[in-house]
């Protein structure tokens, strides 16, 4: 199983999530996608979850403007947690912004891998990930 | 008297008269016609006289023949006088015995008269040397001891040294029994002449005039007088005749009967020495117990001499005393005369003639005038006299004068004429105060002149001036601080006031704390503050600065500079800071919410726009065009609330009027009925501190309304909001209260971002965080402020801040 065939998605715009759910389907076949609306209860998943045997890494896919929770406090949480945990995640933030200092916070971050500029886009899930196997 | 009874007596009288020792018996008689025969004579008088008691019979004048030559008259006289008045003849006499012996005798014979006229004396003769010798000797002493008695008298009731000299010569010669005395002292040793001469004499003053002692003469300083001076030693010259030392003056000696001489030394104090000579008419006068009362009458004169001295010089000092006080007190009249400070010149220098003859010796005598300016004043008996002094007054301005200081009598000669060395300076020292006087006054007048305009510039300064001394009393200020400093801050400044009880009750600890940082850091303390006077700020810097002296804090400045204006500029450009802050802060929320709000329903507008060109399922093809509606109404949304917001900051064209919160609040209540109907809201009003404030209703409404739209969106599923809308009065402010029961927000936590756009901090509801922030906004532009007090579930209170 490939790593980026597992997604998790964290976003209260479920338009966003709509989006990601079909473009991540229809570039990759048979990737896994999981969607929370609420980062707490995406937290509370991987709490119960993780570390799981079943694949090796999880795309995850996080968004930085949300209520009670914004993506950067996701992240300091989800840092706190095991570390065979953290280490099974693939970072990424996807975010709206096209704010440069949101980039560059992304950027200067060990744990995000890259920062995606919404919407999410075919073209650019091949770029980074490859074409479908 | 038969021969046979005559002759038995005789053997008796014989028998008697040798048996009784140093004593001769006598029958002696004298006829009438004077004839003088010896019927008896006892055999003694062989001892006394050496002839025999036959030769003696024989020769009745051998009787009395070994008395001295002096007593043969006065034995003469006696016997006429025994004869004639049957008186006891009884007389002393010195007798010249046969070996040369003086004896004294003591004769006692008692007169018998017979028929025939002829007178017998039965008579005895007496040895009564010894006794007579003791008796002599007493009287001697006697004598000696009453001169010295007398030398003392005249000590102790002498008081200066020239009259105690002449009387205790006198009292030597007198009473004593000398010649001659007179007393000398050493001349002194820048006397070129280094003759003796004497201060007293009494007594045979022609030999004193006629011998000379002069101690440059060889011969001349050998003589008593002049040894005595020298060695200090008592010399007795008992017999000039045979004296070497004496020699030059033997003959004038000889001239006026002078055989001996004793010389004493005076010891007087400051080391200076006298003599006391004293000249006997007998050679052998001074005997060894004389000598030792003479020398005892010298030292009791040194003592009494050194004592009049030392009385003299006392009396002297204080009388110098007594004249120093009185000048003093003199120039201590005419300082205080001249410091009285509303007397006209004239006066004071008349009321100084008057002062100043009481500084002089003979004040009783003594007048005095002084010119001035072109006039004269003088004491009330001033007449021109020759005994005068004079000084002279110059004064800085050229003003000239002259005091002048007369006895109008003569008086003794004294240092400088009739007066005293230190009454020329007293004079002088009165020219100079005077002089003084007039120089300070015109200083004084032209320091007054420059005060004046120093005052006036002080005055005139902008800067309050304040002077306490170190207890904090107020000594002086300046008008400013009067006018100004003092006025608005309600200060009544007053000259002698503690100015820490001058300053409001509730500003002293605060500017007693300052004066105590002042004095414990011995250097300026400066701080700012203010006061409101009918509602408007007046702003100070004061500055309160040591006065220091001899490196001790006598008293402080407080200056008060009035920075209102500068401070209104000040405060204007910290807002216009703040305003430009704010504008910054708002663009960029503006940039974020472009970079976030704007462009989330922007991205999913494109996103979804891509998924409907992929082959995707008909359901989902439908999902996404409704997301395309969805989003584009959103994106609407956010622009129509951009451009609220962007309107809200704008400069505001609506008027302020006075509005009713009571009817407002009805209003808005009235407006969104169906939103209370439907949550069931119960809102509570009381107005009742106030009710009308001034603001724009339109955006008072829009607060309110948000409020409560707040309050009902977040309230407690299942529990039907309560909302309580109440105002306060707060000194100069208004509150306006806004409190619900509802879920209430964790302030901990998101307390910084409560008032942010699009904030939201409960998912589950609908909400695009525009709301909080447009009250906010509005606040502020109303000119107040906005705090919330919240804890999660425990509902929320706002509280809006107005200054009325």
């Amino acid at each position: 199983m490939n790593t980026y065939q597992h997604f998790m998605i964290v976003d209260d715009d479920h338009m966003n999530n709509f989006i990601c759910n079909i473009t991540l389907k229809n570039t990759y076949k048979n990737s896994e996608v999981t969607a929370f609306e609420k980062p707490v209860e995406a937290l509370a998943y991987i709490t119960a979850n993780y570390p799981r045997k079943d694949i090796e890494k999880t795309t995850l896919l996080l968004d930085i403007n949300m209520p009670v929770l914004n993506g950067w406090e996701f992240l300091a949480e989800l840092k706190q947690m095991n570390l065979a945990v953290v280490e099974q995640f693939n970072i990424y933030i996807l975010s709206s912004s096209v704010d440069q200092r949101d980039m560059d916070k992304a950027k200067s971050d060990p744990y995000v891998i890259d920062f995606i500029s919404k919407p999410l886009k075919k073209e650019k899930l091949m770029e980074l990930f490859g074409t479908v196997k | 008297m038969p021969e046979s009874s005559d002759a038995s007596k005789q053997k008796m009288l014989d028998a008697l008269g040798s048996n009784l020792p140093g004593t001769i018996i006598y029958q002696l008689v004298r006829k009438a016609n004077g004839e003088k025969r010896l019927t008896y004579i006892s055999k003694n008088i062989e001892a006394f006289t050496g002839a025999s008691v036959e030769d003696v019979l024989k020769r009745p004048e051998l009787l009395f023949g070994t008395a001295l030559e002096k007593y043969i008259s006065r034995i003469a006289e006696a016997e006429e006088k025994s004869f004639h008045e049957l008186s006891i003849f009884d007389i002393e006499v010195e007798c010249q015995l046969k070996n040369d012996d003086i004896r004294w005798i003591h004769i006692v014979s008692t007169p018998e008269k017979q028929e025939d006229g002829s007178v017998i004396w039965n008579g005895i003769q007496t040895d009564i040397t010894e006794k007579k010798l003791n008796e002599l000797k007493l009287s001697k002493i006697n004598h000696e001891l009453t001169l010295l008695n007398r030398v003392n008298d005249i000590i102790l009731n002498t008081p200066d040294e020239e009259n105690l000299y002449n009387n205790v010569c006198r009292v030597l010669v007198e009473e004593g029994n000398y010649k001659l005395a007179w007393i000398c002292y050493s001349p002194l040793p820048d006397d070129p002449e280094q003759r003796i001469k004497p201060l007293a004499s009494y007594g045979e003053l022609g030999y004193l005039n006629e011998i000379r002692i002069d101690l440059k003469d060889e011969n001349l300083r050998k003589g008593p007088t002049a040894t005595v001076l020298l060695h200090g030693k008592t010399i007795v010259t008992n017999n000039f005749e045979t004296s070497a030392a004496f020699k030059p003056w033997l003959e004038k000696a000889r001239k006026f009967g002078i055989s001996a001489s004793i010389v004493l030394p005076l010891n007087l104090h400051n080391q200076s020495r006298g003599t006391i000579n004293i000249y006997a008419e007998n050679i052998d006068a001074f005997d060894t117990h004389e000598v030792s009362v003479l020398e005892r009458l010298a030292l009791n004169l040194s003592v009494a001499v050194r004592n009049v001295r030392i009385k003299s010089e006392k009396d002297k000092a204080t009388h110098n005393l007594n004249e120093r006080v009185k000048e003093l007190h003199v120039i201590q009249e005419v300082n205080k005369t001249l410091q009285q400070e509303d007397e006209n010149i004239s006066t004071l220098l008349q009321q100084l003639v008057q002062i100043i003859p009481s500084g002089w010796q003979h004040s009783n005598v003594c007048e005095a005038r002084i010119r001035f300016d072109g006039q004269i004043y003088q004491s009330d008996h001033f007449c021109e006299s020759e005994f005068k002094q004079t000084a002279i007054i110059n004064t800085q301005n050229g003003k000239a004068g002259s005091i002048e200081v007369v006895y109008t009598q003569a008086t003794p000669i004294e240092d400088d004429g009739p007066f005293l060395i230190e009454e020329r300076n007293l004079i002088n020292t009165l020219a100079e105060i005077i002089e003084v006087y007039f120089n300070k006054k015109a200083n004084h007048e032209a320091l007054l002149t420059s005060e004046a305009n120093m005052k006036s510039v002080f005055d005139n300064t902008e800067i309050g001036y304040l002077l306490l001394d170190r207890e904090y009393c107020v000594i002086s200020f300046n008008q400013t601080m009067l006018d100004e400093y003092a006025t608005l801050s309600g200060i009544k400044l007053k000259k002698g006031v503690n100015f820490l009880e001058l300053i409001l009750p509730e500003r002293i600890t605060y500017v007693k704390n300052i004066f105590e940082k002042v004095v414990v850091s011995e250097s300026t303390v400066e701080y700012e503050t203010y006061f409101l006077v009918n509602g408007i700020p007046y702003y100070f810097t004061i500055n309160i600065v040591p006065i220091k002296r001899h490196n001790v804090i006598i008293g402080f400045t407080l200056s008060a500079y009035d920075i209102t204006i500068r401070k209104l500029m000040e405060m204007e450009r910290e807002k216009i800071t703040a305003d430009l802050l704010q504008r910054n802060r708002d663009l960029e929320q503006f940039a974020y919410i472009v970079s976030h709000n704007l462009r989330a329903p922007l991205a999913n507008i494109l996103g979804l726009s891509l998924l409907l060109k992929e082959e995707i399922p008909d359901t989902d093809k439908q999902h996404a065009l409704k997301g395309i509606e969805n989003s584009t109404i959103r994106l609407d949304e956010v622009v129509r609330d951009l451009n609220t917001i962007l309107q809200v900051r704008r400069e505001i064209s609506e008027v302020k009027i006075r509005v009713s919160l009571t009817e407002l609040v009805s209003s808005i209540q009235d407006s969104i009925f169906n939103i209370i109907e439907e949550s069931k809201t119960y809102i509570e009003t009381d107005f009742s501190a106030i009710d009308e404030v001034t603001t724009i209703r339109s955006y008072l409404g829009s607060i309110i309304f948000n409020l409560i739209n707040n309050s009902i969106k977040y309230a407690h599923p299942g529990v039907a909001p309560h909302i309580r809308i109440w105002t306060e009065r707060n000194g100069s402010n208004l509150m306006l209260h806004f409190k619900d029961n509802g879920m209430g927000i964790d302030l901990e936590r998101n307390g910084t971002q409560l008032f942010g756009l699009y904030k939201r901090f409960h998912p589950h509801i609908e909400g695009k965080g525009v709301g909080l922030y447009m009250v906010k906004t509005q606040v502020e532009v109303l000119g107040g402020s906005i705090e919330a007090k919240s804890e999660p579930g425990k509902g929320t209170e706002f509280i809006i801040k107005f200054t009325i």
